[in-house]
């Protein structure tokens, strides 16, 4: 783990990552010991500027901005990291029975994949959450579903390049159970592979809740997301844009941190993929 | 020849599958949603006799498999019924407003091919110098901005300080003077990211062949950089752009649909958005469809061109394949 985070370190596209990200994460973290709570409302400083009180002014309805970006910068994380890991957990057993199974159980299933990807992710994202997005574990099972399929295909071409290695098929001669052989020989192998996609997606997770929370499907007010700020600050946009404009920010910090850690983690993991 | 010819074959088998596949998905996605779409169409006051003429309108009376029989067939020669809010056939109301999503996806395609196609080459022309380093840069802060930040960065810029361009609507039909002033925001937000891309991945491929043996040659015999990528490396360098295409047009229309509602252009987002809180179903299917047929369309074609420009695609896909 150490050895890994001097590598990244080392880059220097991996060490404005690892800055970043980790500046953006401590934000979430630390930022809600600066301010006031979150959903505190006070009617009299809406719309104001920067000032003591409120280092980064207030919204419409005069809550603390330095208090809502940090709680939704939070959630920013918590989502794609709940996501990733549902998806990535999901795909990877998938992936990993299909391509040992092989045969028709192979087949349907990357028709299943071919077919979930014939809808482009976005609009599949929108529709499903428009349609059955109620709640927050529905929202993020849906998203997760909408990723699920890139973890499948990787772990499954994974799988079929290992699958008639001889260790593997040693230990089919020698009577392991099935699953014994997926989990404990082939799951490690995939493994890296897996977590260098995971660690790809992550920013496209964080664009799409906050572009879901934007348009109103992901996160519900008064709960705060980077999409659900950029909102609010969308309506007052000519009265005081700092609103939108810090939100903006830290979305877009995230992002490139967190692109820029995926990027040099697959030049570490994975360096054959890394172009 | 004959392994393009068969991969042709195989590659518009499978899309037909998907595609087929992709329809009955979606008919069970909408099936399955909670609640009865006739009391959400008509509210709690409505009358049993009503409510029986329009779950017969929209054929619900019937059982799922004809249901969907019916959903397949007719769609297939175009037909997704008419709408029983406007009485007007669903398929002229998608396609009327499919000409602004398309024209958005389009010219941010194109933007992000005329921007970023030169900027890769510029980019490989002295790798690891100053400009290449800068362009690096530049290209991953473009990629990983997301589009909804672009847009508002636009509004903010555009519709407080600057007035050059129109931030909302289509601008007046038959000028398309004013409308081409409306598109350019729009583009601009949801093509930034994929410069960058394209520029990187023209890098990439650009750097790749110039290391080959048969460029090298070349430069031995003392052919010009600028000839060598002009005449023999840009080509080769342009198929793995060429492959992405498809992807990129779905990703360009799903990111049209955002930059509509958010610019308060007409188009499939605004349709969609309007038929999801309606619920407006047929209308939604219909929309979903055509977009999955266009997308589906857009990746054959990118298959078979790239096979024709690269034949050991199709022949490396049938030895190895399934």
């Amino acid at each position: 783990m150490t050895r890994i985070l001097a590598r990244i370190w080392n880059g220097p596209g991996g060490r404005l990552g690892l800055t970043l990200s980790a500046a953006v994460v401590l934000f979430a973290l630390l930022g809600p010991l600066l301010a006031p709570d979150p959903d505190l409302i006070d009617v009299l400083a809406r719309l104001e500027g920067p000032s003591l009180a409120h280092p980064l002014g207030t919204d419409n309805i005069g809550r603390d901005q330095l208090a809502r970006l940090a709680l939704g910068t939070r959630t920013a994380f918590l989502y794609a990291l709940v996501i990733i890991a549902i998806s990535a957990t999901a795909g990877s057993l998938f992936g990993i029975a299909m391509g040992m199974a092989g045969g028709w159980a192979d087949r349907i299933g990357t028709a299943v994949f071919d077919i979930a990807s014939a809808f482009p992710p976005l609009i599949l994202a929108f529709g499903l959450i428009a349609l059955y997005g109620s709640s927050p574990a529905i929202f993020i099972i849906l998203v997760a579903v909408v990723f699920t399929p890139s973890f499948g295909r990787t772990a499954r071409a994974r799988t079929l390049s290992l699958r008639h290695q001889s260790f593997i098929e040693a230990e089919q001669l020698l009577g392991l159970p099935p699953w014994r052989i997926m989990l404990v020989h082939v799951l490690p192998n995939v493994l890296p592979a897996v977590l260098v996609m995971g660690s790809m997606l992550i920013p496209s997770v964080i664009t799409i809740e906050a572009g879901l929370s934007f348009l109103g499907l992901g996160v519900r007010p008064p709960a705060a997301s980077l999409g659900t700020i950029i909102k609010d600050g969308y309506q007052f946009l000519n009265l005081s844009p700092w609103i939108a404009l810090n939100a903006c920010l830290v979305l877009a910090a995230a992002t490139l941190g967190s692109t820029l850690l995926g990027e040099s983690l697959r030049r570490i993991l994975d360096p054959k993929s890394a172009a | 020849m004959r392994a393009v010819l068969r991969f042709s074959g195989s590659r518009l088998i499978s899309a037909a599958i998907t595609l087929v596949g992709a329809m009955v998905a979606l008919f069970l996605i909408l099936r399955l949603v909670p609640g009865d779409v006739v009391s959400v169409m008509l509210g709690p006051r409505a009358t049993p006799e009503l409510r029986a003429r329009l779950a017969a309108e929209m054929g619900l009376d019937r059982g799922t498999l004809e249901q969907l029989w019916i959903f397949l067939s007719r769609a297939a020669v175009g037909d997704f019924g008419t709408d029983v809010i406007s009485r007007r056939p669903i398929f002229d109301i998608v396609t009327e407003v499919l000409p602004h999503t398309l024209a958005l996806a389009l010219a941010g395609m194109g933007t992000s091919l005329l921007a970023g196609i030169p900027l890769g080459v510029l980019a490989a022309w002295r790798p690891g110098g100053l400009l290449d380093r800068a362009l690096g840069v530049l290209s991953v802060s473009l990629i990983t901005t997301p589009a909804l930040v672009v847009a508002i960065l636009l509004l903010v810029v555009f519709s407080a300080h600057l007035r050059w361009l129109p931030v909302s609507g289509a601008g007046e039909p038959g000028d398309l003077l004013d409308q081409a002033a409306h598109l350019v925001l729009p583009t601009l937000a949801i093509a930034l990211g994929w410069i960058g891309y394209i520029a990187r991945l023209v890098r990439a491929a650009l750097l790749e062949v110039m290391a080959e043996p048969h460029v090298r040659t070349l430069r031995a015999y003392g052919v010009s950089e600028a000839r060598l990528v002009r005449h023999f490396a840009l080509r080769p360098a342009l198929v793995p752009v060429v492959a992405i295409l498809g992807i990129g047009l779905g990703d360009m229309i799903g990111s049209a649909v955002f930059a509509e509602l958010i610019f308060a252009r007409p188009g499939l987002g605004r349709l969609m958005e309007a038929a999801i809180g309606n619920r407006n179903y047929p209308v939604l299917q219909a929309s979903v469809v055509i977009v999955v047929v266009i997308y589906i369309t857009a990746n054959l074609l990118t298959d078979l061109l790239n096979a024709a420009l690269d034949p050991r695609v199709a022949r490396s896909l049938h030895e190895s394949g399934p």
